[in-house]
C-alpha cells in the first residue's frame, strides 16, 4: 500500500514567557491509505498538537522542525498559506472534540455544509449544493434530514453535532480524516454510533482515518495500527491486536491494565497508573516514563532510548516486556 | 516513588506579592499608579507646594503667557488668568479639591449602591424589584443630564455637586454587586453559613461582601475617574463647583472666550483632568488584570 | 417573539411611570414657592400670581395636578417657555434634529472607525499597532469631551482655519427647513439650483468638529468593546473547526469571528446612545449648536422650569426607547433567543 502520510523526526516547540518548550519530539510515523491509525496517550501528551501540524493549525508562537512531512506527495513544511487553505477541509478533513461549542453558533447546518462546498467547489451551481448536502447528512445518518437543514447548532443533541461534523469534514472526498478524540465529549450509547458511522464511511470514500483518543477501548476495535505517546514522544506502535494482546512498554501495558471492565470482580481496587506527566519545561534525564514505570531498572533515567524494531513492533524502551 | 503534597502556606503577604508580580508586568498599570500617586501628592501638599494662593490676584498681571512664551515670567511659571490669578497655583489646588470631590463622590456612591446592591441580590423578590426598578429610572437619564437635574432641583455648588455626581454613580456599584451577589449565593459556603444559622446581614457583610471586593475595588477606581470628570462637567457648565474656587472645570470655563488669545488658559487645566482620568483609568484596568484571574490572557 | 415584546413593554410601563413622576416633582421640591419661580419678578402683582397659580393647577391637591399634569403630557402639552413663551413641545422638537443630526454622525463616526480599528487590534494582538490603538482609544476614553472640543477649535479653527468656530451653516447661506438635518435639506434641488452644493459642503464643515469632539468616546468604547470582543470568540472552538475547513483568513475573521463577536458590540453601541446625549449637552455648549443640549443649559440658567421639565422628560424617553430597540436588536441577532 501506498504511503499518504509520511512524518520523520517531527518536533514541535513553542515559544513561552519562561522559554522555548519542547512539547513534541523525535516523532516518526506513517499512515498509509486506506488504513486507520490510532493515536492514544494522556491529556498533554502531544497526540494532539501532532495532529494540528499536520493541518498547520497549531499558534503562531509554534516552531515546528522536521525531516520530512509530507502528505500526498506535497511537502507540508514548504507549502504557502493559500496552499494550505486548499488541503484543509478538501484533501484532509478534521473533527474535534466537543461537536456542540465547535460548530458556529450563529449559522445554520445547512449554511455550514455549503460553506465547504463553496470554499472548494465554488463552481457548483444552488441545486447541486443543496444535493450535496443532503447527500451528506444522509450519509452521516441524520434522520430526516430536509427538517435539519434550517436548524441551528444549539437546537442540535450531541451526537446530531458530531454527525454535522463529519459530514463537513468529509464533504469534498478528503484522502485523510483526522478525528481529534471525537467520541470523549458524547454520551456512551452515542460513542460507538459514531465510531461505527466513522468506519462505514471511511470504508465508503476510501479515506485514511487517524483516530485519537486517551481511551485504549475505545479504539481496539477500529484501528488496524496503534501508536501510543507519551510525554511529546512515541513509546510504541504496531498492530492494534499484538499491541493489545501483548503490549512492550510498560506504559501501554499499565493503559490497557486501566481499562475497568465488566470481568473485574467488584472488590478488586481500579489499577491506575501512579504520578503524574513530566514538566515539559524541564524534562528529566534518560526515559521520560522512568519516575512512573513498574518496570524500571538503574540505567533507565540516564540512557535515552530511542525507537528500536523489535519483531512486529517499534518500541521506546531498552528494557522490553 | 510516593508522592507528597507540599502545602504553602497562603498568607496575606504572598498574595500581595503574587499580586504585585502580576500587576507590575502591565506596564500601563504602573504608569498609572504613578499619575495617581504623584495627583494624591499633590493634592495633600497643595499648601505647601503652591507658589502662590488659589484666588490671590495680581492686579496688572493679566493673562501673561507661560514661562516658555514672549512676555512669561518666572513667577508665574504657567502663566496667569485674565483675573491676574497665578495659573500654576490654582492647578494645584484644584487637584486638592477633584480630590476632596472625588473620594467624597466614590464613599457615599460605593457605600450606598453597595448596600444597596447587596440587600437587592440577597433578599430578592420584593426588595430586589423595587430597588432594581428605582435603578432602572436612574439609569435612564445620562450621567450628567441626572447631575444637572439634581442640581437644578437643590441648587449649585460643591457640597450639592457632590450629592449630584453620587447619585449618578450609584447604580453601577448597585447593578454590580448584585450581579456578584447573586452569583455567589449560590455557592457551598453561603449555604453553609445559613444552616449555621447565621442572620442574613452577617451573611451579606462577612461571606458574600469579600468575595466581591475585586470587582468593588475596580470599579471604585473607575468611579472615582468618573466623578472627576463629571465634576469638572458640572463646573464648566456653571452648574457644580463655584468661582472663585478654583476647580478645573471652572478654568476651563473661565477660558473659553480667551481661547483665541490665551490658549494656554484652555489647554492646562484640560490636560490636568485627562492625567488624573487617564491615570485612573490605566490603573483600574491593571487592578482588574491582576486581580481576576480569569480574564489573563 | 411577539409574547417577548409584550413582556418588554409591559416592563417598561413603571420606568416610563417613574420617570414621569420624576420629572413632574422636580419643580416641586426646587425650594421656594414654583410660582414665584415660575414667574420672577411679575409674581409681586397678586393678580397676576393667582392667574398664574390657577394656570398652574397649582390651587389643586396634589394627585389631581399629577393627574392634569399627565393628561397634558400624553396629548403633547408641556406648557410653555418661560423665555421664549413658545410651547415647549414646539421649542424641543424645532431643535431636535440639529442634535439628532449630530448625534448620527457621530455614532456612524464612532462605529466606521472603531469597528475595523477593534478587528484589526484584536487579529494583530500585543503588536505595536494594537498598543497605540488601544493606548489612544485610553487617552480619548480619559479626556473630557468640553476641553477636547476646545482644543478641537484652537488647533483647527483658530490656528488652520480651516473650519469654523460654531453655527450649522454659513449665514449667507438660507435652507428650508424640510427635515431640519441639514445634510439632507441641502441637498433639496431648489436650494441646489440656487447655490449649488455651497450650503451642502458649509453644512459638512460646521459638522465635522463636533463630530469628532462628541464621537471620541463612543470610538474608543466600541474600539476597545469590539477589540475584546472579537479575542474573545478567537477562543472559540468553532473557529477552529472554519480553518479546518480550509476557510480564507479573511473569511474566519469577519464570516465567523466577527459574526459572533458583534452582539456585544451592538449592545455597547446601544448603551453609547445614552452618552452621546450627555455629549451633546456639552459639545452643543461649546460649539454654539442649536440643538436641545445648548437649550436645556440655557434654561437652567433662566430658571425656565417648564422646559427643564419637559427637557428631561423628553430625553429620558428617547433613552429608554432606544435602549428598547437594542434589547430588541439583540434578541433578533442572537439565534438562541429566539
Amino acid at each position: 500500500m501506498n504511503i499518504l502520510l509520511r512524518v520523520r523526526n517531527l518536533s514541535i516547540k513553542f515559544q513561552t514567557k519562561k522559554g522555548i518548550i519542547e512539547a513534541v519530539r523525535d516523532v516518526n510515523f506513517d499512515v498509509l491509505e486506506g488504513e486507520t491509525l490510532g493515536v492514544v496517550g494522556e491529556s498533554g501528551c502531544g497526540k494532539s498538537i501532532t495532529n494540528m501540524a499536520i493541518m498547520g493549525l497549531l499558534a503562531e508562537n509554534a516552531i515546528i522542525t522536521a525531516d520530512e512531512l509530507v502528505f500526498n506527495g506535497k511537502d507540508l513544511l514548504k507549502i504557502s498559506d493559500k496552499e494550505w487553505q486548499q488541503i484543509r477541509g478538501k484533501e484532509i478533513g478534521m473533527i474535534f472534540q466537543d461537536p456542540m461549542s465547535s460548530l458556529n453558533p450563529c449559522y445554520t447546518v445547512e449554511q455550514q455544509l455549503e460553506e465547504v462546498l463553496d470554499i472548494h467547489e465554488p463552481e457548483l451551481s444552488k441545486e447541486e449544493k443543496s444535493k450535496r448536502v443532503l447527500d451528506l447528512l444522509y450519509n452521516v445518518g441524520i434522520p430526516a434530514p430536509k427538517d435539519r437543514l434550517k436548524a441551528y447548532p444549539h437546537e442540535l443533541s450531541g451526537g446530531m453535532s458530531q454527525r454535522i461534523m463529519i459530514a463537513m469534514a468529509i464533504a469534498c472526498n478528503p484522502k485523510l480524516l483526522i478525528a481529534d478524540e471525537p467520541t470523549t465529549a458524547l454520551d456512551v450509547t452515542v460513542q460507538q454510533q459514531i465510531i461505527d458511522l466513522i468506519e462505514s464511511l471511511k470504508d465508503k470514500f476510501n479515506m485514511s482515518v487517524i483516530f485519537v483518543s486517551h481511551d485504549l477501548s475505545v479504539v481496539k476495535d477500529i484501528t488496524d495500527r496503534i501508536q501510543v505517546m507519551y510525554a511529546g514522544e512515541i513509546i510504541e506502535t504496531g498492530l492494534t491486536d499484538l499491541v493489545i494482546k501483548s503490549p512492550k512498554h510498560p506504559y501501554t501495558k499499565g493503559l490497557l491494565d486501566s481499562i475497568p471492565s465488566f470481568q473485574t470482580t467488584k472488590n478488586k481496587e481500579l489499577f491506575s497508573i501512579s504520578g503524574i506527566v513530566p514538566d515539559l519545561n524541564q524534562r528529566p534525564k534518560g526515559c521520560q516514563f522512568y519516575a512512573r514505570c513498574f518496570n524500571k531498572q538503574d540505567d533507565c533515567n540516564i540512557v535515552t532510548p530511542k525507537i528500536a524494531n523489535i519483531d512486529d513492533r517499534d518500541v521506546r524502551c531498552i528494557h522490553t516486556l | 516513588m510516593s508522592t507528597q503534597i507540599i502545602e504553602e502556606k497562603i498568607t496575606f503577604k504572598t498574595q500581595a506579592k503574587e499580586f504585585w508580580e502580576h500587576f507590575s508586568e502591565n506596564k500601563g498599570a504602573v504608569v498609572g499608579l504613578g499619575l495617581v500617586l504623584s495627583f494624591v501628592v499633590l493634592a495633600l501638599l497643595a499648601p505647601l507646594i503652591s507658589p502662590h494662593g488659589a484666588s490671590e490676584v495680581f492686579p496688572g498681571m493679566l493673562r501673561l503667557p507661560p514661562i516658555w512664551a514672549d512676555g512669561g515670567t518666572t513667577q508665574f511659571l504657567l502663566g496667569t488668568d485674565d483675573l491676574g490669578r497665578d495659573v500654576l497655583s490654582r492647578l494645584i489646588w484644584g487637584a486638592q479639591i477633584s480630590l476632596f470631590v472625588g473620594v467624597s463622590i466614590v464613599v457615599i456612591s460605593t457605600v450606598t449602591g453597595t448596600l444597596l446592591g447587596l440587600m437587592a441580590g440577597y433578599f430578592g423578590g420584593k426588595v430586589d424589584t423595587v430597588i432594581m426598578r428605582m435603578i432602572d429610572i436612574l439609569m435612564a437619564y445620562p450621567s450628567i443630564l441626572l447631575a444637572i437635574i439634581v442640581v437644578s432641583v437643590i441648587g449649585p455648588g460643591l457640597t450639592n455637586a457632590i450629592i449630584a455626581v453620587a447619585l449618578v454613580n450609584i447604580p453601577s456599584f448597585t447593578r454590580l454587586v448584585r450581579a456578584n451577589v447573586l452569583e455567589i449565593k449560590e455557592r457551598q459556603f453561603v449555604m453553609a453559613a445559613q444552616t449555621f444559622g447565621a442572620g442574613p446581614w452577617r451573611i451579606m457583610i462577612k461571606e458574600i461582601l469579600p468575595n466581591c471586593m475585586a470587582t468593588l475595588i475596580v470599579q471604585t477606581t473607575l468611579g472615582l475617574s468618573e466623578g472627576i470628570l463629571s465634576t469638572a462637567a458640572l463646573g464648566f457648565l456653571g452648574l457644580g463647583v463655584q468661582p472663585p474656587t478654583p476647580e478645573w472645570g471652572i478654568m476651563l470655563s473661565d477660558a473659553r472666550p480667551y481661547i483665541q488669545s490665551s490658549p494656554w488658559l484652555v489647554t492646562f487645566p484640560g490636560l490636568c483632568i485627562l492625567a488624573v482620568v487617564l491615570g485612573l483609568n490605566l490603573f483600574g484596568d491593571g487592578l482588574r488584570d491582576a486581580l481576576d484571574p480569569k480574564l489573563k490572557r | 417573539m411577539r409574547k417577548f415584546l409584550k413582556e418588554k413593554i409591559l416592563q417598561l410601563i413603571p420606568t416610563l411611570v417613574g420617570i414621569s413622576l420624576l420629572s413632574f416633582i422636580v419643580i416641586r421640591l426646587v425650594p421656594g414657592d414654583p410660582v414665584m419661580l415660575m414667574l420672577g419678578e411679575r409674581g409681586a402683582d397678586p393678580q397676576v400670581y393667582m392667574e398664574m397659580k390657577k394656570n398652574l393647577g397649582l390651587d389643586k391637591p396634589m394627585l389631581e395636578q399629577y393627574a392634569i399634569y399627565m393628561k397634558n403630557a400624553v396629548q403633547g402639552d408641556f406648557g410653555r417657555s418661560l423665555v421664549s413663551k413658545r410651547p415647549v413641545t414646539k421649542e424641543f422638537f424645532d431643535r431636535f434634529p440639529a442634535t439628532l443630526e449630530l448625534g448620527i454622525c457621530a455614532m456612524i463616526f464612532a462605529i466606521l472607525i472603531g469597528i475595523p480599528a477593534g478587528v484589526y487590534a484584536a487579529t494583530n494582538r500585543n503588536s505595536m499597532p494594537d498598543y497605540l490603538l488601544m493606548g489612544t482609544s485610553l487617552i480619548g476614553y480619559s479626556m473630557p469631551i468640553f476641553w477636547w472640543g476646545l482644543i478641537l477649535i484652537i488647533i483647527f479653527s483658530v490656528n488652520l482655519g480651516i473650519t469654523p468656530v460654531s453655527g450649522r451653516l454659513d449665514v449667507l447661506f438660507d435652507v428650508p427647513t424640510v427635515t431640519g438635518m441639514l445634510l439632507i435639506d441641502s441637498l433639496n434641488p431648489k436650494v441646489i439650483e440656487m447655490d449649488g452644493l455651497g450650503p451642502f459642503v458649509s453644512a459638512l464643515r460646521h459638522l465635522i468638529l463636533p463630530t469628532i469632539a462628541m464621537g471620541t468616546i463612543p470610538l474608543a468604547v466600541v474600539a476597545r468593546m469590539t477589540r475584546s470582543s472579537v479575542l474573545e470568540v478567537l477562543r472559540a472552538p468553532y473557529i477552529q473547526t472554519a480553518k479546518a475547513k480550509g476557510q480564507s483568513h479573511t473569511k474566519v475573521i469577519w464570516k465567523h469571528a466577527f459574526r459572533n463577536a458583534l452582539i456585544p458590540i451592538v449592545t455597547v453601541i446601544g448603551l453609547l446612545f445614552g452618552s452621546i446625549i450627555t455629549g451633546a449637552i456639552l459639545t452643543e455648549t461649546i460649539f454654539s449648536w442649536p440643538g436641545i443640549g445648548k437649550w436645556l443649559v440655557a434654561s437652567i440658567h433662566a430658571r425656565d422650569y417648564p422646559v427643564i421639565q419637559g427637557g428631561i422628560l423628553f430625553i429620558a424617553i428617547m433613552v429608554i426607547t432606544i435602549n428598547f430597540l437594542v434589547d430588541i436588536i439583540y434578541t433578533y441577532a442572537n439565534p438562541k433567543l429566539r
